[in-house]
């Protein structure tokens, strides 16, 4: 059996870096992405791609989540995250949402 | 004994459980319910009323269990409230300790949606609760998106959408909705704003909780907006900065006679005054009450004067271009004012002349050309109307003054036009529009009924007053600078009502 592909912790599945990246005032969207490579839900809201995430999380083992600004946040056990960008505001509110007490 | 159980996978056990699917009727122990862990509802709430019901008749809707674990305790799906006035009723009467029961064999997430549609529908969980409620459901299977979830449990998409949103609220501010201090669509507008990290949000929510208002997705906007404006603002004063360029702000403001530099030059002059010592500029922030607005950086000369052409040999080799507009705006003002003063004080001279002060036609020509030349295009365009211009609103006073090339005409048009500004004020002041009321009732118009009381609202005192407006010449005991030694005919000499009957 050959040996699964090795991801890396903030570029999921599938998914290529983004080469070029045109800032815009537009509303920040996020996908969440899951070990399979398949997007599973789309939103604007960060608490719905949470809550979605969350239960990636559960199910998979891990998660990512993207924003349309191209910033990826990786989603361990225990609501653990990583990023690249870890002064991405919104990666740390993600980051403050998963770690509070449920 | 009441027994809890907190652990998941104690949950977890009863997923995996092969069951039956017929539901069985029981009596069992109050002492034997826990309360299911995934249960939305977290505290029963004011059970006075039903604890005093127990203690009468017992329970006597059964409550609904999952099957018994291997201590014989059961989770209650439904009836939370029921357990908890039966142990409190049970301390004083013992004999309504054994409840009626059903049990179904559920699976975690049929007991989750059981529970959910038991406690949601009857709206009396606490939005925190339901918060917490979601994202329980949210981590069972297929319920990872509003729309699965929304069909599971019966709520519309929005809803689920709304309370997923929440989620991003820190704890202590989901407490702050159930206690009041922040509204549901507070909350979902501070939600949107979670890009902005978490520190924006809880200033959001303390903002939002010490002043109501009605427009909070507004509220959040304009935070936003002010948060891009700072970032603008703190940039653009950076790179004035750098470039080495003195920079005044509100807080700051620059002297007072600065000039904008497109006030005094043209695109050369304004990139040559870069070098100069007076060079500065001001950067503003936007209005506060403008959205989208942005951060303007204007360019200034502090010291308009080295610009000058009769100051220029001492100060820059730079000249204001736009010496006009220079000389009309600020630096010469101190000769413009001593001209108004020698000009007014030769005019009160000449007034107070009883011969050869100005004549009575230039008086009445003055009179009549500012007339027409102050009217606005309202007036104008019911004076060309009233004239027969063909596209009255097109009517500008230079022309209606070009046309007027004789005295009687000047009349005429200057009768037009007050006519005009008479229709102009006739909605907010008829009172004062009575003379050409009076003027149109009198050439023989029968008044409309609207009309007929704005006549009868500006009452004529004097019913002997000539109708026709304008005629009357004035007293000659009135006295009349320049009324001696002026033989030239007079604009109202020439017959204006015989004028004014051909037009």
């Amino acid at each position: 059996m050959a040996e699964p592909l090795h991801v890396a912790s903030c570029t999921p599945p599938g998914r290529q870096a983004v080469l070029l990246h045109v800032p815009s005032r537009k509303a920040h969207r996020y996908v969440v992405i899951g070990r399979d490579g398949v997007e599973h839900a789309r939103s604007d809201a960060l608490g719905v791609v949470a809550s979605a995430a969350r239960f990636l999380v559960a199910e998979q083992g891990e998660a990512w989540v993207r924003s349309s600004d191209d910033t990826t946040a990786h989603l361990g056990p225990g609501g653990l995250v990583e990023t690249d960008t870890p002064s991405c505001p919104w990666i740390r509110t993600l980051t403050a949402c998963l770690e509070a007490p449920q | 004994m009441t027994t809890t159980i907190t652990d998941d996978a104690a949950v977890e056990s009863i997923d995996e459980t092969e069951v039956a699917a017929e539901p069985e009727l029981i009596w069992v122990s109050v002492h034997n319910l826990i309360p299911h862990p995934d249960n939305p509802r977290k505290h029963p709430g004011d059970i006075t009323e039903m604890v005093r019901s127990v203690k009468a008749k017992g329970v006597i809707e059964p409550v609904t269990l999952l099957p018994a674990d291997d201590e014989g305790n059961h989770m209650v799906v439904c009836g939370f409230r029921r357990r908890a006035a039966t142990l409190k009723a049970v301390k004083t009467v013992p004999k309504v300790e054994i409840v009626p029961a059903v049990v179904r064999h559920w699976t975690r997430a049929e007991a989750l949606d059981a529970m959910f549609i038991e406690n949601l529908n009857r709206a009396s969980l606490t939005v925190s609760e339901e918060i917490a409620g979601i994202e329980t459901a949210m981590s069972l299977d297929a319920g990872c998106t509003p729309a699965r979830l929304c069909r599971r449990i019966g709520k519309s998409q929005a809803w689920v959408r709304s309370r997923m949103s929440l989620v991003v609220l820190p704890p202590e501010w989901r407490e702050a909705i159930d206690a009041g201090r922040l509204s549901v669509a507070e909350a979902e507008a501070i939600a949107s704003a979670a890009d902005l990290g978490p520190e924006h949000i809880e200033a959001l929510c303390e903002r939002m909780a010490d002043r109501r208002n009605g427009d909070p997705a507004g509220s959040v906007e304009r935070y936003r907006d002010s948060l891009r404006i700072d970032a603008e603002y703190e940039a653009a004063l950076a790179e004035q900065r750098e470039k080495g360029h003195a920079v005044y702000t509100a807080d700051e403001p620059a002297p007072d006679k600065h000039r904008s530099l497109t006030a005094l030059f043209s695109g050369k002059g304004i990139k040559a005054h870069a070098k100069e010592p007076c060079h500065a500029v001001v950067v503003k922030r936007p209005s506060p009450f403008l959205v989208g607005g942005s951060v303007t950086v204007e360019a200034i000369c502090t010291q308009p004067r080295r610009h000058s052409r009769a100051t220029s040999a001492q100060g820059s080799g730079l000249t204001s271009e736009r010496a006009t507009s220079h000389r009309r705006g600020g630096d010469d003002s101190a000769a413009k004012r001593k001209g108004r003063v020698v000009r007014l004080a030769h005019a009160k001279e000449v007034f107070g002349r009883t011969r050869g002060g100005v004549s009575k036609r230039d008086l009445t020509e003055a009179a009549l050309r500012a007339l027409v030349e102050q009217a606005g295009a309202d007036p104008l365009a019911f004076a060309a109307t009233i004239l027969g211009y063909e596209e009255p609103r097109n009517v500008r006073a230079s022309t209606l003054l070009a046309d007027a090339d004789t005295p009687a005409a000047l009349v005429r048009v200057a009768g037009a036009v007050a006519f005009g500004l008479a229709e102009n004020h006739m909605y907010w002041s008829p009172r004062a529009c009575g003379d050409y009321l009076r003027a149109l009732t009198g050439t023989g118009w029968e008044p409309d009924e609207w009309t007929t009381a704005a006549l009868g609202e500006s009452s004529p005192a004097d019913t002997s007053e000539d109708p026709a407006g304008g005629e009357s010449e004035p007293s000659d005991d009135e006295p009349e600078p320049g009324d001696e030694g002026d033989d030239e005919p007079e604009p109202g000499d020439d017959e204006p009502e015989s004028e004014d009957a051909d037009g």
